[in-house]
């Protein structure tokens, strides 16, 4: 008992920080969030899904303040092992499922396209001021080999007629990223598919090696943030980046030249042309339970006057079965984002075409069914 | 009557270094022993191992028997040990981050020899003013020990033993680097308590010897010269 | 001759206050950017800031960090209370034993542990405990975050108990106190300034990690608490995800949440020193 006495000053802040903390974790819960039936749905995945899925989630969570729905953008592939490991209720992968994983878990998932996203090349020529560059996917690839070293390079001023001679005699400082990502996997497969074999298929990935890194003139950015900070910061520099990064930092976009032979910028128009003609290659499933694997095949340089050549949709992965309440709260955001997505889509992003939409339709029906 | 402590042919070595030989000596009950000799005698040595402090120096062994109140003291347990034989250092020690009142207290707190708060606050009056520090600290008691001077934060170092009721006081030259004043309060203090309890201290100086001894041990170079009653 | 001298005096004394100034400039210029840019939020949002919801990238208001906030609280606390006594047994044992075999083992062990990155710990919690319990959870968090602090905590709780003076640790003997004793109540009081300390500095790393909730907490935005076993937020999260979007309104969002994280170290410290000068 003395010994208590002894240590009553130490007791007391004990008691004191135990009690406050208590406090603070029992009465919040109660006290901000009310109503005590939310049903709490999480995701996890695509660091491009999240920035859209963040406008959705807190505007829709005004709409039906009993649902809260949770993502963390930790990368599409930790996604969807967080997915399969049941740590998640949905997951948010650029690249759909691989054929592989789609054929493990067939009848089980369901598969959705949910919003159309974009790579844009950008440059930092001060000496063209506001004439955009033109670049198709051979010039590219060979800028990313380090074979073209100068910008006043014979094949770029092929391309730039009208602005040939203010391409300087600088050497081209390339940018790519240095970390794992899908973006890197987007830009590599478009590459291959526009050069003529220039860009061989093995340098097609998340993460490669790049050839101009050789030259010494090839640097490496973290993360979107990272190649827009480098590029700005750099005059005569090129890299690619997600499209609503490009707007948002103001960084000079590149017009490329696509299948059609015509070049395009990217924006809402020329992405949704390039995922209407996609749905119509016949190569996407009109069903969430298809198999998406070539979906990249269809989407990257795809045909059509206006569309961009590298556009990319962006993918929820979800279970076909769900607990009732579960399965109501997944359907009712699904449904909202059918009816009210379109009014708030981030710049850089861009809706789903018509048929498209028609995937997300048929997993809520199917949904149902299942619940 | 039996001697508080017997001590009889110890020898003691540091490291291989011998530093007490064939030290043989007794210890009256409820008188003042002094044990005096030059510096580098092994008087602190001596009076460490009485109770068995010494065993926290680095390679001590010894030989030699140490009867402590008739038992030998590796019969006795450890801690009641040094809590029957309390030994105060040369250099006042008080915790200096604990208040003038916890510092006489941690010990009958930690012993468990206390029934409740008002047996702790008599405890450590009682303490204090046996160590003749009650009045000057009476109304600091909340107070940190590096507010009192030398003198008396070695009457602090008193108190805190003697609040643990001991029956032997092993006192390492208490008054070495105290003023005179406060030397001559710390002797009033010793020559009250003996008969209460036992005290062994160890001493250079040979004034305060002859003040204090009822018994004198002279010490040299780890041997016994003489031991005499002053009387003689 | 003693004028030359005193030239050199001064002119060594301004390079000491110059070389100083270097040093602690750039610790001025983290408080001062956030205090300023944070402070700019927090006014513009008003206390709405501190229990508010996040809002969206299109909207022009930074929103509310409270999830995320409260969060971290519970995260500090609790891998706190699992670490501490964790580190300070450890330093017990590396100090009152530090010849015997085991004693030497945990001290390399322990310290050790400072050279994994802390998103392996993450991701080893993450296999040991998420996966198997099929749930992020605040557990996960916080043992993740323990197992980050704990040599932190351990290297000064060693610091503090090694440098009590050898005639005080002589004095808890003499008073017959066993090794036990004398360590859990002499010296714990007489480096109670070092073992707060050490607190402080768990406390302060747990607040600013952020590998190590990775794969742990799940991250919640708009959900507070929702019981140990279930996800949570944090604010180091929270300004790791913000600050990599290109959206301003989340930018000044994230400064607004590192000043907050600024203020809740501050005043954990500020409470601390009052508490460790009775």
């Amino acid at each position: 008992m003395i010994t208590i006495w002894m240590h009553r000053r130490r007791i007391l802040s004990l008691t004191l920080f135990l009690v406050l903390a208590l406090i603070i974790s029992l009465t919040t819960p109660s006290l901000i969030a009310g109503n005590k039936e939310t049903i709490h749905i999480r995701g996890s995945g695509s660091t491009f899904l999240q920035l859209q899925l963040m406008a959705w989630i807190t505007i829709f969570h005004k709409v039906r303040p009993s649902i809260t729905i949770e993502y963390n953008g930790v990368g599409s592939g930790a996604g969807q092992q967080q997915f399969f490991e049941h740590l998640t209720d949905f997951c948010g992968s650029d690249p759909p499922l691989s054929h592989k994983t789609w054929l493990e878990h067939k009848g089980r998932i369901l598969q959705l396209p949910i919003v159309l996203g974009a790579v844009a090349v950008v440059y930092n020529i001060p000496e063209l001021k506001s004439h955009r560059l033109r670049l198709d996917g051979k010039v590219l690839s060979m800028i990313y080999l380090g074979e073209i070293i100068y910008w006043d390079n014979y094949y770029i001023k092929r391309l730039n007629p009208g602005i040939s001679n203010l391409l300087p005699h600088a050497k081209i400082i390339v940018v790519h990223r240095s970390d794992s990502s899908g973006t890197t996997e987007i830009f590599t497969y478009y590459l291959h598919r526009s050069s003529d074999g220039l860009w061989p298929k093995r340098l097609v990935g998340k993460d490669i090696e790049w050839p101009v890194d050789r030259t010494g003139r090839g640097l490496g950015g973290k993360g979107n943030a990272g190649v827009v900070s480098i590029v700005k910061n750099t005059p005569y520099s090129i890299g690619y980046v997600e499209l609503s990064y490009a707007l948002r930092y103001g960084l000079d976009v590149a017009l490329l030249r696509n299948r059609a032979g015509y070049y395009i910028e990217p924006n809402t128009t020329t992405i949704i042309a390039a995922g209407e003609n996609a749905a119509r290659t016949g190569l996407l499933p009109i069903s969430p339970t298809g198999d998406f694997s070539k979906e990249l095949e269809a989407i990257v340089y795809s045909p059509g006057r206006l569309s961009y050549p590298i556009t990319c949709f962006t993918h929820i992965i979800i279970w076909a079965k769900y607990p009732p309440h579960k399965a109501e709260a997944i359907r009712d955001f699904l449904s909202w984002i059918i009816s009210s997505g379109d009014k708030h889509i981030l710049p850089g992003y861009a809706p789903l075409p018509g048929p498209v939409k028609g995937i997300i339709i048929r997993a809520i029906e199917l949904m149902k069914s299942g619940g | 009557m039996n001697p508080a402590i017997m001590i009889e042919d110890l020898n003691l070595w540091i490291k291989n270094r011998q530093i007490l030989h064939n030290i043989s000596l007794r210890a009256p009950a409820y008188k003042i022993t002094v044990i005096i000799g030059p510096s580098g005698s092994g008087k602190s040595t001596l009076l460490r191992t009485i109770n068995r402090l010494i065993e926290l120096t680095e390679g001590v062994r010894y030989t030699g028997m140490i009867r402590v109140l008739g038992k030998d003291i590796m019969d006795w347990d450890v801690y009641e040990l040094r809590r029957t034989a309390v030994y105060v250092a040369q250099t006042p020690n008080p915790f200096p981050h604990m208040t003038i009142y916890e510092n006489v207290a941690i010990g009958p707190v930690l012993h468990d020899i206390v029934r409740d708060k008002a047996d702790l606050d008599r405890i450590v009056r009682w303490a204090l003013e046996k160590a003749m520090l009650w009045d000057e600290v009476k109304g600091r008691l909340d107070e940190k020990p590096g507010v009192l001077s030398g003198g008396q934060q070695q009457r602090l170092c008193i108190a805190r033993a003697l609040a643990l009721k001991p029956q032997i006081l092993l006192l390492d030259e208490p008054t070495a680097n105290i003023d005179p004043e406060n030397t001559h309060r710390i002797e009033e203090v010793l020559k009250r308590l003996r008969d209460e309890m036992t005290i062994v201290l160890v001493t250079h100086n040979h004034d305060q010897a002859m003040r204090l001894a009822d018994y004198l041990v002279v010490i040299r170079d780890g041997h016994i010269e003489s031991s005499v009653k002053p009387g003689d | 001759m003693s004028r030359h001298r005193y030239f050199k005096d001064k002119l060594f004394k301004i390079m000491v206050f110059v070389f100083a100034m270097a040093g602690v400039a750039p610790l001025f210029a983290i408080i001062s950017a956030i205090a300023v840019n944070g402070g700019k939020t927090i006014l513009s949002v008003g206390p709405g800031f501190f229990y508010g919801l996040p809002s969206s990238p299109l909207s022009s208001s930074p929103g509310g960090i409270g999830p995320a906030l409260v969060g971290s609280l519970i995260l500090m606390f609790l891998s706190t209370i699992i670490g501490y006594p964790l580190a300070f047994m450890t330093a017990v044992l590396a100090v009152e034993f530090p010849e015997s075999v085991f004693g030497r083992f945990i001290d390399v062990l322990v310290k050790s542990l400072l050279e994994i990155p802390t998103i392996l710990i993450g991701v080893l919690v993450y296999s040991l405990l998420v996966v198997p319990t099929g749930s992020f959870s605040a557990w996960a968090g916080a043992i993740a975050l323990a197992i980050v602090i704990l040599p932190y905590i351990y290297t000064h709780v060693e610091n503090s108990l090694r440098s009590i003076p050898a005639d005080i640790r002589l004095a808890s003997y003499s008073l017959g106190l066993s090794r036990a004793k004398s360590i859990f109540y002499v010296f714990t009081c007489e480096a109670k300034r070092g073992l707060l300390t050490a607190m402080l500095i768990g406390l302060a790393r747990a607040s600013g990690e952020t590998a190590p909730l990775l794969f742990t907490i799940g991250g919640n935005w708009f959900t507070y608490f929702q019981g140990l076993g279930k996800p949570i937020g944090a604010v180091p999260l929270l300004i790791y995800t913000y600050t990599l979007t290109p959206y301003t309104n989340y930018h000044e969002a994230a400064w607004g949440a590192s000043l907050v994280l600024l203020m809740v170290y501050l005043s954990l410290f500020a409470v601390f020193r009052r508490f460790s000068k009775p």
